[in-house]
């Protein structure tokens, strides 16, 4: 078959395609009943060699996934007076005379964590900060993905040795 | 004169102790932070954030108990002097090797506070409205 402009083109859309759909994404395997097994087979299969993968590498997809990513450093959490506050901060400007009135009840004195002025954070230390979260995540993503290729090459282990294709 | 001076000093002794006593009988505040600059000892001034700083939207501001607080988390800071001069609240203290300074308009509400360490200053705006007192 000569390659003319027109079939050249049909044919770019098919490779397109193939490697839009057909292509498997990376770290995706495919196994395949080589001696027959059928689908009930396949499904058992499965389930003990997940369970094997699981114990050789105490690793388990899924419950790693349910796994909540840790919070970035500079968020406080949401406290009981936030809302309080908002409103009586709306009234801001109408003091008048009130701050030389009755004592209130104090606040609860005493060093917390941080302090509230010992605490502040310049732009460089937020910065800094910051750097080391993002960092601390990228590690904890390659050490998770690194469990993850542990636990599937023991699944893909274990099918192999039941008879199946695994690519 | 030998004893008008000794009366002399007794009468400003007690006016300064009766000014002090009325600074620290000032009702609890709850002030908005609205603005942080952030200077560095190279002298430039940046903006900041709230977040950035990590200072609390809103501080508790108690005369009495001598103490700052964050209605939002636990965090506190101690008032080391409580005093009314020409109309304005002004409130000194320290903390974790930084020393600061405040004032609260008593007519406006408005509010200046200097947080100065060895080679940083903060310089926070805001505004503060009386507060009730923490119901427990």
């Amino acid at each position: 078959m000569r390659l003319t402009r027109g079939n050249a083109g049909a044919i770019g859309v098919a490779l397109t395609l193939l490697s839009g759909s057909l292509v498997p994404a990376a770290g995706q395997t495919f196994t395949y009943p080589s001696n027959g097994q059928s689908a009930q087979q396949e499904s058992r299969d499965r389930g003990e060699c997940h369970q094997w993968a699981v114990q050789q590498t105490g690793v388990d997809p899924a419950s790693a996934a349910a796994m909540p990513a840790a919070p970035p450093p500079s968020a406080p959490p949401p406290g009981r007076g936030v809302a309080r506050g908002a409103l009586r901060g709306a009234a801001v400007g109408s003091v008048g005379g009130a701050i030389a009135g009755d004592a209130g009840k104090g606040a609860a004195a005493g060093a917390a964590m941080g302090g509230l002025i010992g605490g502040m954070r310049t732009r460089d230390q937020y910065a800094a900060q910051q750097d080391a979260y993002a960092q601390q995540q990228s590690q904890a993503q390659q050490a998770s993905a690194s469990r993850l290729d542990a636990y599937n090459r023991a699944l893909n282990a274990c099918l192999a040795g039941r008879g199946y294709t695994v690519r | 004169m030998r004893v008008l001076i000794p009366i002399a000093l007794a009468s400003a002794l007690t006016l300064a102790a009766g000014v002090s006593a009325l600074a620290e009988q000032a009702s609890l505040l709850l002030c908005a932070v609205v603005n942080v600059v952030e200077c560095s000892a190279q002298g430039d001034c940046q903006r900041s954030t709230i977040e950035t700083a990590n200072l609390p939207r809103f501080i508790r501001v108690d005369p009495a108990a001598k103490s700052l607080s964050s209605p939002d988390d636990a965090r506190t800071a101690p008032i080391q002097s409580v005093e009314l001069v020409n109309d304005q609240l002004v409130l000194q203290g320290g903390q974790q090797g930084r020393a600061w300074s405040a004032t609260v308009a008593e007519k406006t509400g408005q509010m200046a506070v200097a947080v100065v360490e060895d080679q940083t200053a903060f310089v926070v705006f805001g505004a503060c409205t009386a507060a009730e007192p923490e119901r427990r």
